[in-house]
């Protein structure tokens, strides 16, 4: 500073918008330097047309104050050199929990888990011999349950952002369903081995009628929505193999439901329809690909 | 304004501010957006893009308050000020571009899209305002505005270039023919009234 | 688009709307109910019209493949914005640019640029659920800029903000509208008047009135006294202009 002031009229002529280019350079270059000159200027702005814009944008540069934190400082450092920024932290899992979807992440897992060791741990601390047969008739249905829990407007509270998304249709129902069998068939087909077999079907048998069912549940939801179509086909199954078994007559009901379950598992004739019904089914989501980008009505 | 704080320096203000004291921004603001947006509305006409380049400018000094290494406050707020308007002339030629390609938007029949004057038209007009009979009101206003991007707004050449919507070469060659058309008008006439510490 | 018309549950949520929409910042105004939602869900290739064609970037979102391609370019937060409460702001916008299917390499700086164009940098590795509604809604804005999108539709976006946090936004819109295509659904005439470079009334499923905020405000004249600013009285004009002539049908088959 040289101690030179702007004189008054030269204040008001600048603030005016009245004062010819050279000496308002002069001026600018000034007020760089010049505080009290500065608060004159902008004393002397406030009170022209553009009073209100300063008023209405001191209010909205009022309002962006940075919430206090202990840890600004260091976020500001971030800001101003935005290669380094903290890796994320476990980024491979991380991917891999988002494409698993809401199911994987929530109850269903556990209930999965709370059906396979409750089974083991009847069969064997409880000495109850009708577990496998039990369990077979439930598995094919489990994959269906994390379906149902893994997509559409019910399921996921993303689902009108997911569904505005290119991954948003098909792609992101078939990589939450994997994810859902690659935890339940695993899972549940261990507990079977574990189990006393007690008249009933392999382990493995439930294996491709899982498969048709959740296929089926994916192919009817691209008609009726995901949850109804999955509660039309675990209900079916319900109804068609357990329910029926145990309502009919003679014998001990868990020998029934293995005679049923033997039926329509075992066998290369059943097992047979079964994979053909998963391939229909995949045959027909594949057609109906394009209705999985809109969105499901709440 | 001010007010209590007036004595206060700038440098601790900012100091303030970049723990987030909103009343160190008041009056930091209070003191230097009145001439910062003067300066902004004579290089550009717009009188929105003034006011949004403003509040750019101080919602980025909460952020990089703690950035500043002590040199004077009103020059750092102006090279701020200054990059935004580049930065928003820029997007509002790309707008501009947008608007005339039918492919990169959602399709339209404007109605109420009238051409901006291009930059350079609306600095001319602001440069109309200014009184013949100084040095600098010899030379073409074209070579003026080079002038004013480059020595009194402190921007580089590319920045320049963005900011009048030319070539860099053409900033450079301006930039050169300007000085030697300056040094001749200078000859012809006294040395302006105004002794600022410019 | 032309001649779109969507149903909603056999109601008719919109009907026979012609529309276009350029670069800058655009209001849909109108009443509650009147179809705004509903625009923006189709405009978000959300929801698809049972009748009508909608062009959004060139390319015919009645196509699927092309309706992929110009989902990448769109920036969408509905009206009411679902999170997952456990997840922090960073993971939650990374999640989303995942969905975009945003290069994994470009990601972690967009998520941060898109998080500080929010002014959340500070909460960045906060838990959503600990984020008071103000901050939630701006994460909702932070997931819809995170890909830079050419089209960006916000659904009601100032609801549950405070009139603080409204100015901040309604600035924030028009930082956006500089360089895109900027969609709003409101039902506050002030929003429009502060951030809109344009505005269309919606009415009914139809549209009222297509104009410039400033045009709106011309429509209500300068009768002083009702306490209302000029914009309000220019938007009930508006309505009633429109609502006139229908109902003199109606009356006159």
């Amino acid at each position: 500073m040289t101690g030179w002031h702007a004189p008054d009229d030269l204040v008001t002529r600048y603030a005016d918008d009245a004062l010819p280019e050279p000496d308002a350079w002069s001026l600018e270059k000034h007020l760089e330097e010049c505080g009290s000159c500065a608060t004159r200027v902008s004393r002397a702005v406030r009170e022209t047309a553009a009073g209100a814009v300063l008023v209405d944008v001191r209010t909205a540069v009022l309002a962006a104050a940075p919430v206090p934190a202990p840890a600004r400082r260091v976020s500001n450092a971030r800001l101003w050199s935005p290669r380094v920024f903290l890796p994320s932290s476990r980024p491979r899992l991380a991917r891999v929990l988002w494409a698993a979807g809401p199911a994987v992440r929530g109850a269903w897992p556990a209930a999965v888990l709370l059906v396979a060791l409750g089974a083991v741990a009847l069969a064997h601390a409880g000495g109850f011999d009708g577990t496998r047969p039990l369990l077979l008739a439930v598995a094919p249905v489990v994959p269906v349950a994390g379906v149902a829990l893994s997509y559409g407007a019910h399921a996921d509270p993303l689902h009108e952002i997911v569904t505005a998304t290119p991954s948003g249709g098909l792609r992101l129902v078939l990589t939450r369903t994997a994810a859902v069998l690659a935890v339940s068939l695993p899972l549940l087909t261990l507990a079977g081995l574990l189990l006393p077999a007690s008249g009933a079907p392999g382990a493995a048998a439930w294996l491709l009628p899982g498969l048709a069912l959740t296929s089926a549940s994916l192919a009817l939801g691209s008609y009726v929505g995901c949850r109804t179509a999955t509660a039309v086909i675990a209900g079916g199954w319900l109804c068609a193999v357990p329910a029926r078994a145990l309502a009919a007559h003679g014998g001990h009901p868990t020998a029934r439901l293995a005679e049923q379950l033997s039926r329509c598992l075992d066998g290369a004739p059943a097992q047979g329809a079964w994979a053909a019904a998963a391939t229909l089914c995949v045959a027909l989501l594949v057609a109906r690909r394009a209705t999985f980008d809109h969105g499901e009505q709440r | 304004m001010g007010g209590h704080r007036e004595k206060d320096t700038d440098a601790a203000l900012l100091r303030a501010v970049a723990d987030g004291d909103s009343t160190a921004m008041a009056a930091l603001y209070d003191r230097h957006a009145g001439w910062l947006h003067m300066r902004l509305a004579r290089r550009c006409g717009d009188a929105e893009a003034v006011r949004e380049v403003l509040q750019d400018t101080f919602v980025t000094v909460w952020r990089s308050a703690a950035a500043h290494r002590g040199e004077e406050v009103g020059g750092w707020l102006w090279t701020i000020a200054a990059r935004r308007l580049v930065d928003a002339r820029r997007a509002q030629e790309r707008t501009a571009r947008i608007e005339t390609s039918p492919m990169d938007a959602i399709r339209v029949e404007h109605e109420s899209s009238v051409a901006a004057p291009s930059t350079e038209e609306r600095v001319l007009a602001r440069l109309e305002f200014g009184d013949v009979g100084t040095a600098l009101d010899r030379i073409s206003p074209e070579l003026r505005d080079v002038l004013r991007a480059t020595v009194v707004d402190g921007l580089t050449t590319r920045e320049t270039a963005r900011l009048l919507g030319i070539p860099e070469g053409t900033v450079k060659s301006r930039a050169m023919r300007a000085r030697a058309e300056l040094r001749s008008a200078l000859a012809h006439l006294s040395p302006t009234p105004l002794g600022g510490p410019a | 688009m032309t001649g779109l018309r969507v149903r909603h549950r056999r109601t008719t949520a919109l009907d026979g709307v012609d529309l276009a929409f350029g670069p800058g910042v655009h209001g849909l105004l109108g009443p509650n109910a009147a179809g705004k939602t509903s625009l923006i869900r189709v405009l978000a290739t959300v929801a698809a019209p049972s009748d009508g064609r909608v062009e959004i970037l060139g390319e015919d979102v009645g196509d699927h493949r092309r309706r992929g391609r110009v989902r990448g370019r769109l920036g969408y937060l509905p009206q009411e914005f679902g999170y997952y409460p456990g997840f922090t702001v960073r993971e939650f916008v990374s999640y989303v640019a995942w969905l975009k299917e945003m290069p994994a390499t470009a990601t972690p700086a967009a998520v941060e640029r898109a998080v500080a164009r929010v002014g959340l940098t500070d909460r960045i590795d906060a838990k959503i659920r600990t984020l008071s509604g103000g901050m939630i809604r701006r994460v909702g804005i932070a997931q819809a800029v995170v890909n830079e999108p050419h089209i960006l539709l916000f659904d009601e976006p100032t609801a549950g903000l405070d009139p603080e946090q409204r100015v901040e936004f309604r600035a924030l819109l028009r930082r956006l509208g500089a360089d895109a295509t900027v969609i709003v659904s409101t039902h506050l005439v002030e929003d429009v008047a502060a951030a809109c470079t344009e505005v269309t009334l919606v009415d009914a499923g139809q549209i009222a009135y297509r104009g410039t905020p400033g045009s709106l405000a011309a429509l209500g004249g300068s009768e002083d006294g009702s306490g209302d600013s000029a914009i309000e009285r220019g938007f009930m004009a508006a309505l009633r202009a429109h609502r006139a002539p229908s109902a003199a049908r109606e009356v006159s088959p």
